[in-house]
């Protein structure tokens, strides 16, 4: 894990010194003489070989410092630990909101292949799967906050602001989770075992609690681990139409600013993150399936 | 118990067909089996073994339901149970076993909860009590230590323990009926063994009827009390186990005894049990007349044409029946002589 | 079901979050502004970011300023004077104003300002603008001198600026964090930020101008989103919207409760060409490339309006001259042009854009059009904006590109930059280099004005750019607010005779 953030982190280091574009431009903006720009490139100090930056960097990093925004002018893991708590809860609220609705959604479609809740299950993925996240948030926007004024407009201040985001991401994940539920549910039951568990007089609710979805969950904590991981990602659309002052839109300007050490630490926490996910996944893998647990 | 444990009465099963047209993939099948007696059921793949097996439970495959006749498990009729009723007499007056006893155990879950599954579900007893319960029967079907092994999860048994476990699961709540559906196909030579022994051994003690459904005849002729031989959906011959082993009257009984192993083979377990030339029919595509004819070495013009009657089978002992026009004919005339 | 799913999702967000008040109580006397970005510093000097003036413009003052019709008036420096080749200009500092933190203001704190901005360890990226200042020194308490190497007429536009906020000398000399806290003399006090949300500012009680400001405070909510920031004007969420979208203009017009505030910009919105690329080194392929660009439909459509330019000035400022009539709007004689041009017109030409201003990126849309209307291959592509700044116009790697210039207070701040070789056009003419650095030695207005008229008209006969015009400047604003000023010029806000009408 410690190998795969460094790693990540070297790449980001690389790449965001690859592309175009120059932080000491964007400072400078747009009427500033060439030879402005090169004096403030020697300030930040991106006009030192490369090697040398990315030895600090590292240094830096041993000693636990992520170093000072560019443009900002501010230790970057102050900038993230304020940001942090808004994207952590708006996340968290809208994983959490996913699963609520894809477990039950997915097992009752599961059920009954074609009936009711399934055709309902069909209709309600594909809609989230195609309206873009942003989209369902100023719907939302528009109904909840414009029309009916019930909730607020903007920021990320009290529970309530979390509410119309937090749906906002978990639809289209949702959307997405159930129908592995509902696939994953569907395979576990044309497994034989379920024949045997039936023989033994097991039926209705207990039968798929008990056995089918402790089966079936492989796929969905698989689904489920990924979408948490991107909803990180999806946090950064959402933050900017709600106005969240979330860890995304500090990335997000921070890559349009070509502020480097931000970007670094964003992609490194996101990967820190992501390997978190996956070791928690990892560990819920062999809770749920206990051959995993015996393989290792 | 007085009744017959288990009671089929003239069942005709009717399964949709890939086009619409009703399948009959069982026939007009009867059978009887007393507390503690253990019948086999014997025939070919696609014979309707299973499907018998599954009507009993009602487990049946989606579609397939009883177009004629009943079954009786200790005088209640099957076909007539409903919700909380039928789930109570699977596991609760049937047990029944499968070939894979691994594949058919919940893989996530402790093999002790899940044999003692039914009896919590079905008696409502607590769990300190189903524990001890679970430890008493581990031990009388031969899973030492207890202990040790109820807390494993089905992929941490050998296939032996896991029909072990299978048949524990089965038998906890002291059902009537035992259905074994190739119990020991899927296991090694000495497991099956002592698997058929336990099988044996609790049939005996508990006065539990056993409906064997197997194609190894040794095994058959070792353990059946009686014996149905099903060929394509209709009994063939039913007979005592010692009358069809000795005096096998339907040319198809005959070609199944020929083809066995001779004593002391070792039996390959896997490999088709006959060589009768050709193969049994299709569903869709069962002959007129005997079903049997197209492969039947003694087969004549009457047999193209009309289906044979399961008929006493003359000079024999008991409730023994026979479906052959030749063979009846022969007895008819040895019997006249 | 769903009262469930609102009190798990409720737990989930936490009790921290719930004991924490609603959007900062509201304070009815303070101006709720949505700005459409988050500034990066509000240290006035380490910026030439617009966001960031926008809000320092209340935090800080200048030693002058514009006034409403872009006169520079007194703000805090009294009066001054000049010697009579304006290379030494003495400024007589107002008396009794004082800083947020305490301090009176004195001609040592004008001095550190400067030495601050000039300091080549600090680098601002504004020190140029301030001429070749040779030294900055304080007579008295209340005087302070600063001598030129050269006469430099643009001075006084310059110390009007934005980046002219004059900062405590205490707090420099302490290295204080401007960026963060800002101090100035300003009428509002900053009193938090809280990154990507919002900044307030409180009234700053002891201003020196008279009965300014009236209102309690501003709250500056970070809205990047611009339906947001409609429906929340419409709703009264806030109180001023810095976008209003074309599409929208008429729903903010029409609405009871809001107004439009319509001003010109001080913007020239350009097609930049690269004079050193064939075939935009002929001087007939670029008036051939102006005629064939209906500039009233690309303001109207992509820049919601505006008037038509054709030099490189905004059209409201006072050294503008219309030269518009020069390479009018003319398909066939954009034809005829290219086909007598002495050039390779076949060659596909590439318009950069910078994809996160969504009015440049329509409008080079429909510079592609029209391009392509007169027989030209034309493609379109767009850039990122650190990319623009670095490849498009740092190192001057494209065709064609679509930018607006931002105006500065003196027509140098413009001009100025296109005498430099480096600059992105990389187009040069030595009498119009002669005509602006004349003008910038030049302090007599109406001297100047002639001198950069005939700047001018170089441009509009050269079109190194297609100069196609300035767009309005539209901000949103519920009725109740009056005195409501906008300074085009400095695209900043002025809210020091702001107040609420009571309804």
């Amino acid at each position: 894990m410690v190998l795969t953030v460094l790693l990540v982190v070297t790449i980001s280091f690389v790449v965001v010194r690859v592309i175009p574009g120059d932080p000491a431009a964007v400072i400078a903006g747009i009427d500033a003489a060439p030879e402005r720009v090169e004096r403030i490139r020697t300030r930040l100090g991106t006009d030192r070989p490369i090697a040398v930056q990315y030895m600090e960097w590292l240094g830096g990093l041993s000693r636990g410092e992520l170093g000072t925004s560019l443009t900002r002018n501010r230790p970057v893991s102050a900038m993230i630990a304020e940001r942090l708590p808004i994207t952590a809860t708006l996340a968290g609220s809208a994983f959490v909101l996913t699963l609520l609705i894809a477990l039950p959604a997915g097992l009752l479609a599961a059920i009954r292949p074609h009936g009711l809740a399934d055709r309902a299950l069909g209709a309600f993925s594909h809609a989230g799967l195609a309206i873009p996240d942003f989209w369902v948030g100023i719907i939302l926007l528009l109904i909840f906050s414009v029309t009916l004024r019930v909730l607020p407009l903007f920021g990320a201040t009290t529970a309530l602001h979390y509410i119309l985001p937090a749906v906002a991401l978990a639809v289209s994940r949702a959307a997405l989770l159930a129908r592995v539920v509902r696939a994953s549910v569907r395979a576990e039951l044309k497994k034989r075992y379920i024949e045997g568990i039936r023989a033994r007089g097991v039926y209705g609710a207990r039968l798929l609690w008990c056995h089918v979805l402790p089966n079936a969950m492989l796929p969905v904590i698989t689904v489920a681990a990924v979408q948490l991981g991107y909803l990180l990602g999806g946090s950064i659309v959402i933050e900017q139409v709600f106005s969240m002052p979330g860890l995304g839109r500090l990335i997000l300007t921070a890559v349009f600013q070509r502020d480097f050490p931000v970007v670094q630490a964003g992609v490194m926490f996101i990967a820190v993150c992501f390997s978190l996910i996956n070791f928690a996944a990892d560990i819920l893998y062999t809770i749920a399936d206990p051959r995993i647990r015996s393989a290792r | 118990m007085n009744g017959p444990a288990l009671e089929i009465d003239s069942l005709t099963l009717a399964l949709a067909g890939e086009d619409g047209s009703p399948l009959f993939p069982v026939r007009s099948l009867s059978m009887r089996i007393a507390p503690g007696e253990l019948h086999a059921l014997v025939g070919e793949s696609g014979s309707g073994k299973s499907l018998t097996c599954r009507a009993i439970l009602r487990l049946g495959p989606n579609g397939m339901r009883v177009r004629a006749g009943s079954i009786r498990v200790g005088g209640v009729d099957v076909s007539a149970l409903s919700g909380r009723r039928l789930h109570r007499f699977r596991g609760g007056r049937v047990g029944v076993i499968f070939q894979e006893p691994g594949a058919h155990l919940s893989p996530s879950i402790r093999v002790g909860r899940q044999i003692v599954e039914a009896l919590r579900i079905h008696t409502g007893c607590s769990r300190t009590e189903a524990r001890h319960k679970a430890e008493t029967i581990a031990e009388r079907v031969g899973l030492t230590p207890a202990r040790s092994i109820l807390r494993r999860y089905p992929h941490e048994l050998s296939g032996g323990m896991a029909q072990r476990v299978a048949i524990a699961a089965a038998i906890i709540c002291s059902p009537e009926l035992l259905v074994a559906d190739e119990p020991t196909t899927a296991l090694d030579a000495t497991v099956q063994k002592s698997v058929l022994e336990l099988i044996d051994e609790l049939r005996h003690d508990l006065g539990l009827a056993v409906l064997l459904v197997s194609h190894d005849l040794a095994v058959v002729e070792r353990y059946a009390d009686s014996v149905t031989v099903l060929y394509a959906g209709s009994v063939a011959e039913q007979a005592s186990s010692e009358e069809i082993f000795t005096r096998p009257r339907h040319p198809y009984t005959q070609a199944l005894l020929r083809a066995r192993p001779q004593l002391g083979d070792i039996a390959p377990v896997d490999t088709p049990p006959l060589i009768i030339p050709g193969s049994p029919p299709a569903l869709n595509a069962i002959p007129g007349g005997c079903p049997f004819h197209t492969r039947c070495p003694a087969a004549e013009e009457l047999c193209r044409t009309v289906v044979p009657d399961l008929v006493e089978r003359g000079g024999d002992t008991g409730d023994a029946r026979v479906a052959c026009h030749v063979a009846t004919r022969v007895a008819g005339v040895a019997h006249d002589a | 079901m769903k009262r469930l799913l609102l009190i798990l999702l409720i737990t989930t967000v936490g009790i921290s979050q719930l004991l924490a008040f609603g959007q900062s109580e509201r304070d009815d006397e303070s101006l709720r502004l949505a700005m459409s970005g988050n500034p990066d510093t509000l240290d006035p000097q380490a910026t030439p970011g617009t966001l960031t003036f926008q809000v320092t413009r209340s935090i800080y003052d200048t030693l002058v300023e514009p006034d409403v019709d872009g006169e520079i008036v007194p703000a805090l420096a009294a009066s001054w004077e000049a010697d009579d080749d304006a290379t030494v200009w003495t400024f007589h500092l107002r008396e009794g104003v004082r800083f947020h933190h305490g301090a009176d203001l004195s001609a040592d704190d004008v001095v550190a300002t400067f030495e601050r901005m000039l300091d080549e360890e600090f680098a601002s990226p504004n020190a140029d603008e301030l001429g070749p200042i040779e030294n900055i020194q304080a007579i008295d308490d209340h005087t302070v001198r600063i001598t030129l190497g050269e006469p430099y007429a643009p001075l006084l536009a310059s110390l009007a600026s934005s980046w002219s906020a004059i900062l405590p000398a205490d707090l420099v000399e302490e290295e204080h964090d401007f960026g963060a806290v800002p101090v100035g003399t300003g009428p509002f006090r900053f009193r938090e930020w809280v990154q990507d949300s919002r900044i307030v500012l409180d009234r700053h009680d002891g201003y020196w101008m008279d009965g300014a400001p009236q209102i309690g405070g501003v709250v500056f909510f970070i809205i990047e989103e611009p339906s947001v920031q409609l429906q929340g004007l419409l709703t009264g969420d806030f109180d001023v919207i810095d976008t209003v979208q074309p599409e929208s203009l008429d729903r903010v017009r029409e609405h009871p409760e809001t107004r439009l505030d319509e001003t010109l910009s001080s913007l020239a919105m350009v097609l930049s060409m690269n004079t050193r690329r064939e075939p935009l080194d002929s001087v007939d392929v670029r008036r051939a490339i102006t005629h064939a660009v209906n500039k009233e439909q690309v303001l109207d459509i992509a820049y919601g309006g505006g008037e038509v330019g054709g030099t490189f000035m905004d059209t409201g400022d006072v050294y503008h001259r219309d030269f518009s009539d020069r390479y009018p709007y003319d398909p066939d004689a954009a034809r005829e042009l290219l086909a007598g041009a002495d050039a390779d017109v076949g060659r596909t030409l590439t318009i950069a854009v910078p994809q996160n201003y969504e009015a440049h990126v329509n409008a080079g849309q429909l510079y592609q059009q029209m391009l392509e209307d007169v027989g030209l291959d034309v493609e379109l592509k767009l850039v990122e904006w650190s990319t623009w700044l670095s490849d498009v116009y740092g190192d001057g790697d494209f065709d064609l590109t679509v930018i607006g210039h931002t105006g500065k207070l003196d027509p140098e701040g413009r001009l100025g930059d296109l005498t430099s070789e480096r600059f992105y056009t990389g187009w040069q003419n030595a009498e119009f280099n002669e005509l602006v650095r004349a003008a910038r030695r030049t302090a007599d207005v109406e001297e100047r004005q002639e001198l950069y008229a005939e700047a001018l008209e170089i441009l509009a006969e050269e079109v190194p750019m297609v100069f196609t015009g300035t767009n309005y400047r539209y901000i949103g604003l519920r009725r109740h607010v009056r005195d409501f000023h906008m300074d085009g010029k400095l695209d900043t806000y002025d809210f020091r005779r702001v107040h609420f009408l009571n309804e």
